[in-house]
């Protein structure tokens, strides 16, 4: 059976530990450690490895979930998890100062395993109509042609979390 | 951005531990202390190596050698131990949020080299705050 | 012969499209003229230039002219056909073909007639014989609409882009599946005030609204102003609520995403989705501004890469595990 490997990647913060918590059948496996940084103002722990969850499909196949840390930093991490990888999710949090920003520095970083596979967004932390509009976001991915879903999400709703499976799945099976 | 960083005297401590270590066993040719989080504290390196890249490297595979014990129903990882052809690297928890890392030749006796890491990390948490 | 004429357009832009229009010639299946007169047959907006547009759009009798908006991202007002910049001949002629001749209303034929509240309302004869709610809406960017069956009540406020409805969303998709000859459609310049329309309501965006029209009350019928032969595409994706109020919501947006669009008939090829629901989903996302159309040949399109076979199965499966 074909390895079936999903990532989740973006911003420190933005959620992706806690999508794969809301998504996965077992306790999710986390490499947290405490921050050390600015970014204890935000969150005590950051993800410096990876996040692991998994799903089992019907036959008893396996759906892996890697989350991967935030921090350029950790880019090596990037590059070990997505390989094999179906495709991307991208969680952007919108109450940073430069989300769409950020967005283009996660699209470059993964440029090449988008083109190769496929990509949704998920924009979090939008209480309140928070961060830049929906426009900005897709003004972001026009060079694609390829039009990306960019969906506002609470990843602490597994429903949601799993809408952007969906849609990545769509996206790969359609677009 | 802000990161742990260490006084004066605090470095002048972390070198003088350092060179013991590379007295001690002649193998011994990179000693780094970094963040739980990925970044680079002090160093002392005889050979050009990327710090910054290691730093991180460190707490990822320090996180995945605890994470991997807690899977595998084992308590308390100490060291994580990269072995090559060419040599090791050891990487340890130093405080709750440092890691010390260190490098040597295949030539180090794997046993020496834990004990005056485990040694160097005592000394180390002790003195710094 | 067919007048044309523009709204808002940038100095540059104007200038080409009266070249184009000059050079239109057989390529159209009517003939067309650009006039400078704001009631031509057919009215391209540049919504982007979003007061210019506004006004004519304020200023307008329901179903005068036909609207085009041009628009370089979504467009942000409502027309019944769109143009994304920069202008290209062959979108123009795509869009220029698909203007029908519009039927002749009372408020179209009347416009004088248009005074009160009362006087403004009209009551819609050919609801009952095929103009489905999603029709009338797209016929009406502007004014009022107000569409009533079993004593449940929807109003639109087609150039604020607002909505009052009666009903509990929960109920809006049967409601909207009821007995064609049940449903009274009313429209005016003016909000139609009329014993029983107390939608019970305040006024709020009518984007969710417009978009359970488009699904559930299109009756398998293609909006008039869209070619069934077209490649549709989207702009964007609509909201995560909007998408869950179908469950094919989420694969047609992925096949109208591709960098060419698609057909109907490649939507029936590569999904099970049922042509009706493809034929809603279009006049949904059309009616929210988010469609984009485009002639069926594009030159130098590759063929598609389509999933293989035990790829899709896959697919299904993680759906299925997701419950969705």
């Amino acid at each position: 059976m074909a390895e079936l490997k999903l990532i989740i990647t973006g911003t420190p913060g933005a959620g992706k530990t806690t999508a794969i918590g809301a998504i996965s059948e077992t306790p999710p496996v986390v490499t947290d450690t405490s921050t050390t940084d600015d970014l204890a103002e935000v969150k005590d722990v950051t993800t410096v490895a990876m996040d692991f969850g998994e799903l089992t499909l019907d036959d008893g196949q396996k759906v892996f979930i890697y989350g991967t840390p935030g921090q350029r930093r950790f880019e090596f991490m990037w590059k070990i998890l997505v390989q094999g990888g179906l495709g991307l999710i991208i969680l952007v949090d919108c109450s940073r100062p430069d989300p769409v920003e950020d967005l283009r520095i996660y699209l470059e970083n993964f440029e090449d395993f988008i083109r190769d596979t496929g990509m949704v967004i998920g924009l979090t932390r939008r209480d309140g109509g928070q961060g830049p509009s929906l426009d900005e976001f897709y003004t972001a991915l026009e060079n694609w042609g390829t039009v990306f879903p960019i969906l506002e999400v609470d990843v602490r709703e597994r429903e949601d979390v799993s809408l952007l499976i969906n849609a990545l799945v769509s996206t790969l099976e359609f677009a | 951005m802000t990161q742990l960083k260490i006084n004066e005297k605090g470095e002048r401590f972390c070198q003088d531990v350092f060179e013991q270590m590379m007295t001690q066993s002649e193998a011994v040719y990179g000693v780094l202390i970094s963040t739980v989080d990925g970044h680079d504290v002090t160093r002392k390196f005889k050979r050009d190596m990327p710090a910054a890249k290691l730093a991180a490297m460190m707490s990822s595979v320090l996180a995945l050698g605890e994470t991997i014990a807690r899977e595998a129903k084992q308590e308390m990882c100490r060291y994580v131990i990269v072995e090559n052809s060419d040599g090791f690297i050891l990487t340890l928890k130093l405080k709750e949020k440092l890691v010390l890392s260190v490098i040597a030749s295949a030539d180090a006796n794997l046993g020496l080299l834990h004990s005056l890491s485990r040694n160097a990390a005592e000394k180390l948490a002790k003195n710094l705050r | 012969m067919k007048t044309l004429s523009s709204v808002g357009l940038s100095t540059k832009d104007e200038t080409v499209l009266k070249a184009l229009v000059d050079l239109l010639g057989p390529r159209t299946r009517e003939s067309w003229v650009y006039s400078s007169e704001r009631r031509a047959d057919a009215v391209i907006l540049d919504t982007d230039n979003t007061q210019e547009a506004s006004r004519w759009l304020a200023e307008q009798d329901a179903g005068v002219s036909t609207s085009i908006a041009y628009s370089g991202g979504v467009s942000s007002l409502p027309a019944q056909h769109y143009l994304t910049k920069p202008l290209r001949a062959a979108d123009l002629i795509a869009v220029l073909n698909t203007i029908v001749d519009r039927p002749v209303t009372a408020a179209s034929a009347n416009p004088a007639a248009v005074a009160g509240a009362a006087a403004s309302a009209t009551e819609d004869p050919g609801a009952a014989e095929g103009q489905t709610p999603a029709q009338q809406l797209s016929d009406r960017p502007s004014g009022y609409v107000q569409i009533t069956a079993a004593g449940e009540t929807l109003v639109f406020d087609r150039g604020q882009r607002l909505c009052q409805s009666s009903l509990p969303p929960e109920r809006l998709r049967d409601w909207l599946h009821g007995e064609p000859a049940d449903f009274a459609i009313t429209w005016g310049e003016d909000p139609v005030a009329s014993p029983g329309n107390d939608t019970g309501g305040n006024w709020r965006p009518d984007r969710d609204l417009l978009w359970a029209l488009g699904l559930h009350g299109s009756r398998g019928r293609l909006l008039r102003q869209l070619d069934p032969a077209s490649r549709f595409k989207l702009l964007r994706w609509p909201d995560p609520a909007l998408l869950r109020l179908a469950p094919y919501c989420v694969s047609l947006c992925a096949l109208l995403s591709r960098k060419s669009g698609v057909t109907l008939d490649e939507i029936a090829a590569v999904s099970d989705v049922p042509r009706a629901d493809a034929v809603s989903f279009m006049n949904a996302a059309s009616l929210t501004g988010i469609l984009t159309v485009r002639t069926v040949k594009i030159d130098g399109d590759s063929p598609r890469r389509v999933a293989e076979a035990s790829q899709r199965g896959l697919f299904a499966k993680i759906r299925s595990r997701l419950k969705v």
